[in-house]
This record gives structure tokens, C-alpha cells and sequence, in this order.
């Protein structure tokens, strides 16, 4: 270690500050980022969602704990593999008994923590684990949880409004209120995409389609799926339920529809890009980022079948 | 007790049966048998005797397990040997098998009359067989003519008979006793065994588990050297570090990231190296792969704290409250004061950041040393709780192998503290046996 040749700090944040670019992150499905410039406004942005979330976080932590080495040791190992899969710096991780759904990255991109849940933790597969805290490592990769975390503010995405709304006051409701929906219209495909981006980083972290496949079939049914994700996708084809009216309702969707998701992951783990950044896939003819990128946004656009 | 019941109750039944049908002949009408090799010989004799008998001419052969279960039911015994052939060696020997023939018992010469054909001298040469099978005969033999019972010859014949049983019941008891024990004595050294065998394994674990830990401290108590030097080293780099970038802004907002970056790094690579010698160690002292898996530190999740000069907690709940305020006058109505409380806020607290982008780089650099040596404090904490816990896993080893190795082998002991119960258990019978069988004999 008395040997270990640092990169210079100069090297370094020119690195860091390309890293930081859109579309810097290989892997990412692009969706015209709504990150903002470094700047004032970013800053005092960055600043209130630290507030709100430092209160958020002792919230959690009420009954919650940092994982750590000696601290839900096999958690920390799951985030530990992600964190060195993705090269990113082993993020802060609270672990509480929250549902499935609540899991997710919190903070600023350049303090972001994780939340997970010890019940999925406690009962799920190695790649099931893996692809779960391997998607929100994702996030923190693709430097989503800024922007992340102000629109689970905004909207009321897993409660976490509710939580600063408890800890800050009812007048942040006040203002948070007649912003939802226009963050609903203008932030939430950038939301989708982020979540598609993230998914493709939990399926790098597990190296298994199809145990990503189950982890997110057993986040959405909060027990261990008694079905392959093949089987579901079959059946939401035969049901057609693509072709409803009730397909707009998507718009304001924070998150793709679930049969949407799985297939968006099929299509990455046929893809070169999953190859070049390690994933082992058994596809005999792999997709072009190209080919990837618009069989993706076809499919993600309301309507898109999958 | 009956001699029955003492047979009985020593697990007898055969020779219970045995002295039933003695005692029912023997208190019937004296019965003698006549025994002979040749079966005309012992016909020829008994056709020649009278008296109070009940004559029952045998044939003796190379088996007579038959014939002394049959002994036991007569009063008294001759054994017929031709006068003309009189007792070869083989009759000899068959008379030392006769252990149940009763007391009262002989050998007589048998068809004399042949003497007569084949003899000037028949009496001479009678007298001269006679003399001569006398020297030939056992003690317990004597040569006789003829048998005559006494008064009480029924009563002592079954006496005779009932304690040949019960002593012949002793000798098996005896030797079944003599089994088991050695039995015993085989399922105890079995079970010091197993004994030995699960202090020997608490041994060997003991002693894996003294090795590990002491490669790990060993090999931890140089990283942790190695971790304070890098330290020291980037702490004096600081300043030049921040010489080489000229963009003050780019600079505090890379810099945390950059201190976390070069300790994930270093610490990275020394844990590696940190992990190899200590499996080279442990290579070298042959501890088994499964303790050596013990040995590993996990990368701490190390973050500094935000630099003090760059997020003031008082200007950000500052910000919060203006923007909360704002909030609070728009739902009220007053759309003119709530937008200049939330301009004021953010204006408010770009003027105080950018004061704070004019602070010197001293104030950077200090404030980069303090998340640096705060770093490393946690990243030593750490590590330390690591080993600690470590520690304490491996004082457990010993147990942990002894516990599985007698869960592995429980059905063995189990079987073997059975087999000793039950061979207790048959002693215990056997003694009280023994008692019985020794009160009635």
C-alpha cells in the first residue's frame, strides 16, 4: 500500500467530470437527461434534497441500521460485489424491514446512500440480491439520484414525500403539491428510462437474465414468484392488454410496466453492450447499440409492445 | 426354588425340559442302559441280564449328543465290551464322553461264550481278559458282572442329574458372562475412542484457529502501518494536488470524491495483499482450507463528511425555510411576496456560496485534511471491528468442529452406548442367573 500510485487530483476530476456528462455511462439507456449544468442552482438544489434527506435517513435509521462488514455482513458483501462490478465507491447503505417497493437510492450524486429491505435481502437468491442492489449501484453510477430523488419527492414516489413532509412540516407539502404534476409530465420518462438503466446495471451485477427477470417479479408480487418470467410475458401477450385504452395511463408512470421491463432486459442481455461491459450472453447474434437503443425506446413508448 | 425354576429363570429351557424328562423316568422302574459299540453286542448282553432292570440296550457311536440327554434318564449304565475284542482304544476314549452316565455304572465283558469256541481255557482266558481290561479301565469304571441297585438309588440318580444340569447351566452362564464382558470391555474402548477422537479434533481446531488469527493480526498490523503512512503521504501531497488544478470550483467538488477514490484504491490493493500473505502463511502451516477462508477483511464503505466551509448546515436550512416560506405565501395567496422570499432565499445563498468559492485554498486544503484523517480514522476502526469479530469467530472454532464432528459421528456413539446399555443390561440378567442357579446347586 506504502507503494500505491494514486492518479493526481488534476487527472482525476477530469475523469470524474466527463464520468458525470450524459451519455458518459456505457450502459445507459439515453433519454434526454434533464441534468441540469454544475451551477448555482444545482448547488441549492443539491443542498435542500441533502437537508431533506439527512432527515430522511435518521428517520430510517430509527429502525434501520448501516450495513457494514460486521452489520448485515451479506448485504454488505451483495453491495460490495455491485460497488466493484460498476467501479463505483461503496455507497452508505441503510438496511431496514421497509416493503420491497421502497428500496431505492436516495441523496444527492455526489452523497447518495442506498435503502434496502431486509425482508427481500433475507429470502432472496445470490442473483436476485445481486441484480436488486446492483440496479440502485446503478443509479449512483449513471448519476440519476439527484434528479431521482427530487421526483420521489415531488410525486410522492414511495413515500418519500411523505417522510420530509413528516420531518420538515405540512408547508413543504404546500409547495410540493401543484409541482407534482408537472414534474409527473415533464420528469417522469426521464424516471422510466433511469429505471431501464438501472435495471441493465442490476443484470451486469447478477450476470443472469433470467434470476433479474425473478428478482423483479418478486419485487413487484412481494413473494418468490411461483412463475417464469417467460410465462408471464407469454400471458401478458395473449391477454393484449397493449391495445386498452388504459395503456395511456403509462404517461405518468414512474416506472415502465413491468412485462416492459423484462423485455427491455432480454433485449441487453442480447446486446453488445452487455458484452463489452462483462456480461455473459448466450445470444448468437448480439444487437447493436444502435438496434438496442431503438428496439429499447420502441418499446418503452406507450403502446410499445413487448 | 425347584430346580426347574432356577433353570427357568436362568434362561434354561432346554435343559429344563431336559430334567423333566429325567426326573418323570427316573422315578419310574430302574432302568439300566446297556452300551455297547456294536448294537448285537448290546443286545446280546441286556437279553442276557435279569433282575429289577428295565434293560435299554444303545448303540454308541462317534455322535452321542442323543445318548447323554438319554443317560440322564436311567439309573445305571454298562458298557458291553466283547470279551473276544475287549475295549479298544476307540471304546476307551468314548467312555471318557460319557459325563452324564449316572454313579452307579460298569464295564462288563460280553459274549464270554465265544470264549468256549475259540479257547482251550475259556475260563483261564476269561479271567486273563478280565485282568487285563481292569488295567485298561478308568477309576471312575470299574469292570462289573452285574449292577444292583441300592435303596436309594432313585433319590441320588436324581440329584446326580439335577446338579449335572445346574453346573452344566453355571459353565454356560459362565461363559456367556465371560463374552459379554470382553463385549463390554470392546464397547468401552470404542467409546474412549470417540472420546479421543473429539478432543483430538478440538485440539487440531484450537490450534488452526490460533494460527489464523495470528497470521491475520500479524499481516493487519502492517496494513494498518501501510494505511497511516499513504496518509501521511497524500496529506503532504495535498497542497501540491491542489496547485495542479486550477479550477478552484472543480476542484472542491471533486475532491471528496478523489479522497475516496485514492483510499478505496489503496486500501483495495492492500486488503489483496493483505489476504495473500496470510494464506501463504497459513499454506506454509497446512490449516485447511475451510479455516482459511476465515481469513478475509472486507473493503470498508468509507465517505468523508461534507467540507465544512463548502455546506454550511445553517445557510441550507436557511434555504429550506425561504423556500418552505414562499411556499406558505403562494397557498396563501401572495404570489409577489412568495416569489421575492424564494428569490431572496436562492440569491441569498448563491452570495454566501460564492463568498465561500472566493475562501482561499488553505481553508480547502485544511478542510480536505480533516475528511482524510477522518477517513482513515473510520477505515481503522473498521478494519480493527473486522478482526475482532474475526477473533471471536475463530474462538468459536473449536467448538464449532467438535460440535460437528459429534453430529457426524452421533449415530455411531448412539449405537455403541446402546450395544453398552444392552450388554449391562445382560450382565445384570446373568448375575441374577448365576444367583438362582447357585442357590438351587
Amino acid at each position: 500500500m506504502q507503494d500505491y500510485d494514486y492518479p493526481s487530483l488534476a487527472d482525476f476530476a477530469e475523469t470524474w467530470s466527463h464520468r458525470r456528462a450524459p451519455g458518459a455511462v456505457p450502459y445507459a439507456h439515453p433519454a434526454g437527461p434533464p441534468i441540469l449544468p454544475p451551477g448555482a442552482v444545482t448547488e441549492r438544489l443539491e443542498e435542500l434534497l441533502d437537508t431533506v434527506v439527512s432527515l430522511q435517513r435518521a428517520d430510517w435509521l430509527v429502525e434501520g441500521v448501516y450495513a457494514g462488514p460486521n452489520a448485515m455482513g451479506g448485504i454488505y458483501r451483495d453491495v460490495l460485489h455491485c460497488a466493484r462490478t460498476l467501479s463505483i465507491a461503496v455507497p452508505p447503505v441503510i438496511v431496514s424491514g421497509c416493503g420491497s417497493s421502497a428500496q431505492g437510492a436516495f441523496g444527492t450524486d455526489d452523497r447518495p446512500s442506498l435503502r434496502l429491505s431486509s425482508l427481500f435481502f433475507s429470502a432472496a437468491t445470490e442473483g436476485q440480491r445481486h441484480f436488486v442492489a446492483g440496479r440502485l449501484c446503478g443509479h449512483i453510477d449513471a448519476h440519476q439520484v439527484t434528479w431521482g430523488t427530487l421526483y420521489a419527492l415531488i410525486v410522492d414516489h414511495d413515500g418519500l414525500r411523505r417522510v420530509a413532509r413528516r420531518n420538515v412540516g405540512p408547508a413543504l407539502e404546500l409547495f410540493l403539491a401543484p409541482l407534482s404534476l408537472g414534474a409527473r409530465l415533464g420528469l417522469s420518462r426521464w424516471h422510466r428510462s433511469a429505471e431501464i438503466t438501472a435495471d441493465r446495471a442490476g443484470l451486469l451485477c447478477c450476470d443472469d437474465v433470467h434470476e433479474a427477470g425473478m428478482a423483479l417479479l418478486r419485487m413487484a408480487l412481494a413473494t418468490q414468484p411461483d412463475l417464469d418470467p417467460a410465462e408471464f410475458l407469454r400471458q401478458r401477450r395473449t391477454m393484449g392488454a397493449d391495445a386498452e385504452p388504459g395503456r395511456w395511463t403509462e404517461v405518468l408512470s414512474a416506472k415502465p410496466w413491468l412485462h416492459k421491463r423484462l423485455a427491455a432486459l432480454d433485449l441487453f442481455a442480447r446486446s453488445e453492450a452487455f458484452v463489452r461491459e462483462g456480461g455473459t450472453s448466450t445470444a448468437e447474434v448480439l444487437l447493436t447499440d444502435e438496434e438496442l437503443h431503438e428496439r429499447t425506446h420502441a418499446l418503452l413508448a406507450v403502446g410499445g409492445g413487448a | 426354588m425347584s430346580v426347574e425354576e432356577a433353570l427357568l429363570a436362568a434362561g434354561e429351557a432346554g435343559a429344563a425340559a431336559i430334567w423333566r424328562s429325567a426326573r418323570r423316568d427316573l422315578a419310574g422302574p430302574y432302568r439300566l442302559a446297556v452300551l455297547a459299540r456294536d448294537p448285537s453286542v448290546a443286545a446280546r448282553f441286556a437279553a442276557s441280564l435279569d433282575g429289577p432292570w428295565e434293560v435299554l440296550p444303545r448303540e454308541v457311536g462317534a455322535e452321542s449328543l442323543g445318548l447323554l440327554d438319554d443317560l440322564l434318564g436311567v439309573h445305571a449304565v454298562i458298557w458291553a465290551t466283547p470279551a473276544h475284542a475287549p475295549l479298544p482304544a476307540a471304546e476307551r476314549e468314548l467312555l471318557g464322553h460319557l459325563r452324564t452316565a449316572p454313579g452307579l455304572r460298569g464295564v462288563a465283558l460280553a459274549d464270554l461264550a465265544l470264549l468256549a469256541r475259540i479257547s482251550d481255557d475259556p475260563e483261564a482266558e476269561a479271567a486273563e481278559v478280565a485282568a487285563r481290561v481292569a488295567r485298561l479301565l478308568p477309576e471312575d469304571w470299574p469292570l462289573v458282572e452285574v449292577l444292583s441297585p441300592s435303596e436309594d438309588l432313585r433319590a441320588a440318580r436324581t440329584s446326580e442329574v439335577a446338579a449335572l444340569l445346574v453346573a452344566d447351566a453355571l459353565t454356560r452362564v459362565a461363559r456367556r458372562d465371560a463374552e459379554l464382558t470382553a463385549e463390554s470391555e470392546r464397547l468401552n474402548e470404542l467409546l474412549a475412542a470417540e472420546d479421543e477422537a473429539l478432543d483430538q479434533v478440538r485440539r487440531d481446531a484450537t490450534r488452526v484457529a490460533a494460527h489464523v488469527l495470528a497470521a491475520m493480526r500479524r499481516h493487519a498490523e502492517q496494513l494498518l502501518i501501510d494505511l497511516r503512512d499513504l496518509l501521511v503521504r497524500v496529506e503532504r501531497d495535498l497542497p501540491a494536488q491542489l496547485d495542479g488544478l486550477e479550477d478552484l470550483d472543480l476542484a472542491r467538488r471533486a475532491l471528496p470524491h478523489w479522497l475516496q477514490h485514492v483510499l478505496d484504491g489503496a486500501l483495495h490493493a492492500g486488503l489483496s495483499a493483505w489476504r495473500s500473505a496470510v494464506l501463504a502463511d497459513l499454506a506454509e502451516l497446512d490449516v485447511d482450507d475451510e479455516a482459511s477462508h476465515h481469513a478475509e477483511l472486507l473493503l470498508p464503505s468509507l465517505h468523508p463528511a461534507p467540507f465544512a466551509h463548502h455546506t454550511s448546515w445553517g445557510r441550507r436550512l436557511a434555504l429550506t425555510a425561504a423556500l418552505g416560506g414562499a411556499a406558505l405565501l403562494a397557498a396563501a395567496g401572495l404570489w409577489l411576496p412568495s416569489l421575492l422570499a424564494m428569490s431572496s432565499g436562492i440569491a441569498w445563498s448563491s452570495w454566501s456560496g460564492s463568498q465561500e468559492d472566493e475562501a482561499s485554498r488553505e481553508a480547502l486544503i485544511t478542510a480536505a485534511r480533516d475528511a482524510l484523517r477522518q477517513l482513515g480514522e473510520q477505515a481503522e476502526r473498521v478494519l480493527s471491528e473486522q478482526l475482532d469479530a474475526m477473533a471471536a469467530e475463530l474462538d468459536e472454532l473449536g467448538d464449532e468442529r467438535t460440535d460437528a464432528a459429534r453430529e457426524a459421528r452421533r449415530g455411531f456413539r448412539e449405537d455403541l452406548q446402546a450395544a453398552a446399555t444392552q450388554v449391562s443390561r445382560h450382565r445384570d440378567e446373568l448375575a441374577a442367573m448365576r444367583a438362582t442357579l447357585e442357590e438351587v446347586a
